[in-house]
């Protein structure tokens, strides 16, 4: 599994440098980067599913009757729950990056995957977005990890037998020109 | 009347061409126009002989003042060249920009031209070039960062080792 694109080649090289013949993985500053990208992301997300929600309310006159501001209010948070509990794990089970990831050109995989294309299990995508709550808690102390660890696996790439990889650079079609 | 300083010169211009090109006989006869001459162009004054000339036009003057006119007529030419080229391209573009066969022919030229798959290839290129150069740029400033922290870790590991 060669992981190594073109922006990767310094730090492949820096990394041999070291002593580390181990294909280059992303560190922890990518992946802070991508994390904090994401966040923007599920932050736009929720304040347009809480705008679709005032707008219908509004189209709706659901002010005119009994419960309808109530109704309105809570369907904005059950759509903000429900982007904060379903973007990265649907994003991880579907293409294996989420907006941040692809971005930054990383990759989710399970530890042992043999070809990086291979899918994760949905399972083990909603465990690992569970697991960005519990490594959140203490402080970001289960992101930190990534930082110590050789492999640079944060807790929730523990929990859920995950890693992080470069994303292999695609082939370009070449357009015959006539 | 008082004349203007302008017109003066114009007068004293037109009384000295007289004075050239008239014959030596005529030149300077009217008392009125020979003032002017001798105050305002500097033409002397000879001695006064019966029926001959009594003035002196310096012809250098007259050479300058007629190369003058010849530049200005040059310019005045000039411009007249260009406030018509002007009339007439004003003309043309109006004439085309009211013509329906022009816009058919803008948009047959246009469509052609979308339509075209190497100027399709283009915009894609231009637009999807920049954005990956910033994401490249972002990724590789990220990359060596990532690196900075990996030798940070590894030299507090080397230290910790040390020390134990």
């Amino acid at each position: 599994m060669n992981a190594a694109g073109h922006f990767t080649a310094g730090r492949t090289h820096a990394l041999a440098q070291l002593g580390s013949a181990a294909p280059a993985v992303p560190g922890f500053v990518s992946r802070g980067i991508a994390l904090v990208i994401d966040v923007f992301v599920m932050a736009v997300a929720c304040m347009f599913m809480t705008l679709i929600f005032a707008w219908t309310g509004t189209f709706l006159r659901m002010g005119t009757f009994a419960g309808g501001p109530h109704l309105v209010d809570w369907g904005a948070r059950v759509a903000i729950i429900l982007v904060g509990v379903f973007y990265l794990p649907l994003s991880w089970a579907l293409t294996g990056q989420s907006v941040g990831k692809a971005i930054l050109g990383l990759r989710v995989v399970r530890r042992g995957a043999e070809s990086s294309t291979e899918r994760l299990a949905l399972w083990r995508c909603f465990v690992r977005g569970t697991g960005y709550w519990l490594s959140a808690v203490p402080l970001g102390f289960g992101f930190l990890l990534a930082a110590f660890d050789k492999e640079h696996r944060a807790l929730h790439d523990r929990l859920a037998g995950t890693r992080v990889i470069y994303q292999p650079p695609k082939r370009r079609k070449v357009r015959a020109r006539v | 009347m008082r004349m203007l300083g302008l017109e003066r010169r114009a007068a004293c211009f037109v009384l000295l061409s007289n004075a050239v090109t008239k014959r030596p006989r005529e030149r300077g006869r009217n008392p009125r126009s020979r003032e002017r001459l001798v105050r305002h162009m500097r033409v002397r004054e000879l001695p006064s002989r019966e029926g001959v000339s009594t003035l002196h036009v310096p012809r250098g003057r007259i050479r300058m003042r007629a190369r003058r006119a010849a530049l200005s007529v040059g310019a005045r030419a000039r411009d007249v060249m260009r406030r018509s080229f002007r009339a007439v391209l004003n003309s043309a573009i109006t004439e085309l920009s009211s013509s329906p066969a022009f816009h058919r022919l803008v948009d047959e030229v246009v469509q052609y031209l979308v339509h075209h798959p190497d100027v399709q290839a283009l915009i894609h290129e231009q637009t999807t070039s920049f954005v990956d150069e910033a994401v490249d740029d972002l990724r590789a400033e990220a990359a060596r960062a990532d690196t900075a922290v990996d030798r940070a870790m590894l030299a507090l590991r080397r230290r910790e080792r040390k020390k134990s």
